[in-house]
């Protein structure tokens, strides 16, 4: 089941010059962009690991997209996102983020019921993945 | 080997080119704001004509490798080297070898760590916001400090070959 999370989800991936015309619009908007990565794909895993530090002050987006290609090679087999924060205040919240890179396996979610007193059903999602050990999910 | 058509001259014209690019203007101003200096204009319109003409050359095919584009600028302070390399991020801008021509000006202490494995992140990191603009690297002699030999600064001088 295709993961579908943060800006532009229900299109397509984005290709890399996709990619590069948002990062060109977030640098002119201002924002930061900062790199993270999952292998944990449940909908409110919210804290993903950091990849690198979030970078202030670019100008460019060529050195956001060298380090997209470079926490793809890290983590070929988990989630990469980008996120970009907006640091105005008032805001200080992100403002827009997108999956760039997803396993190429994506075994998706159950569904388990659990029956609690007075046979009331609660439901909860788990995903597939995560049944097995870190390293070892997506293969 | 294989020859690509050259066109014929008259289609080539180099003074609309030079007003397209409004490299001009960036000169100009230089002549009018700073004072003496003669050489340095001088070598700064030559660089310009050169890099007007690789563009045209590239335009008709006949690309060499692109031009060296790394500069040293020397001379005692307050002679306008910032200033300099301020006008020349704006007219490698304007002529098309930089998308976006900003100039990060950094020193020493901006590239070289505190501790190991420091450095290399702090210099990448400058590299990062210097792309697609000019890096301003002040007081470069500064890096290499050989009376100590645990020092950082041949670590940044490193990263900063395989970049350039």
């Amino acid at each position: 089941m295709r993961l579908t999370q943060g800006t532009f989800s229900f299109l397509p991936d984005l290709t890399d010059e996709q990619i590069r015309a948002q990062v060109e619009y977030c640098l002119g908007r201002g924002w930061a962009i900062a790199l993270e990565h999952t292998d944990d794909p449940h909908p409110r895993n919210t804290y993903w690991e950091m990849h690198g530090l979030p970078m202030f002050d670019l100008a460019d987006a060529a050195g956001v997209m060298d380090e997209v290609r470079a926490a793809r090679a890290a983590h070929p087999d988990d989630y990469v996102k980008l996120n970009a924060f907006d640091a105005t205040r008032g805001v200080e919240s992100l403002r827009l983020s997108f999956i760039v890179n997803r396993p190429s396996l994506e075994p998706g979610f159950r569904l388990a019921r659990h029956e609690g007193p007075g046979r009331r059903i609660r439901y909860v999602i788990g995903a597939y993945a995560i049944d097995r050990p870190v390293g070892e999910r997506y293969r | 080997m294989s020859r690509h058509p050259v066109p014929d001259a008259s289609s080539l014209d180099l003074a609309a080119a030079l007003a397209d690019s409004h490299v001009e203007e960036v000169l100009d101003r230089l002549d009018r704001e700073l004072i003496g200096l003669a050489p340095v204009k001088t070598r700064i319109r030559e660089i310009a004509a050169l890099l007007l003409v690789e563009k045209l050359r590239a335009g008709v095919g006949l690309t060499a490798s692109p031009p060296s584009l790394h500069m040293s600028f020397t001379g005692n302070p307050g002679t306008g080297k910032t200033t300099i390399a301020h006008r020349m991020a704006e007219i490698l801008h304007l002529l098309g070898y930089v998308r976006k021509g900003h100039l990060v000006a950094v020193t020493r202490d901006d590239l070289v760590g505190e501790f190991i494995g420091h450095t290399a992140p702090k210099t990448k990191d400058v590299l990062k916001r210097a792309m697609g603009g000019v890096l301003f690297i002040d007081e470069a002699y500064y890096l290499h400090r050989p009376e100590n030999e645990r020092d950082y600064g041949q670590e940044v001088i490193e990263i900063l070959l395989s970049v350039m």
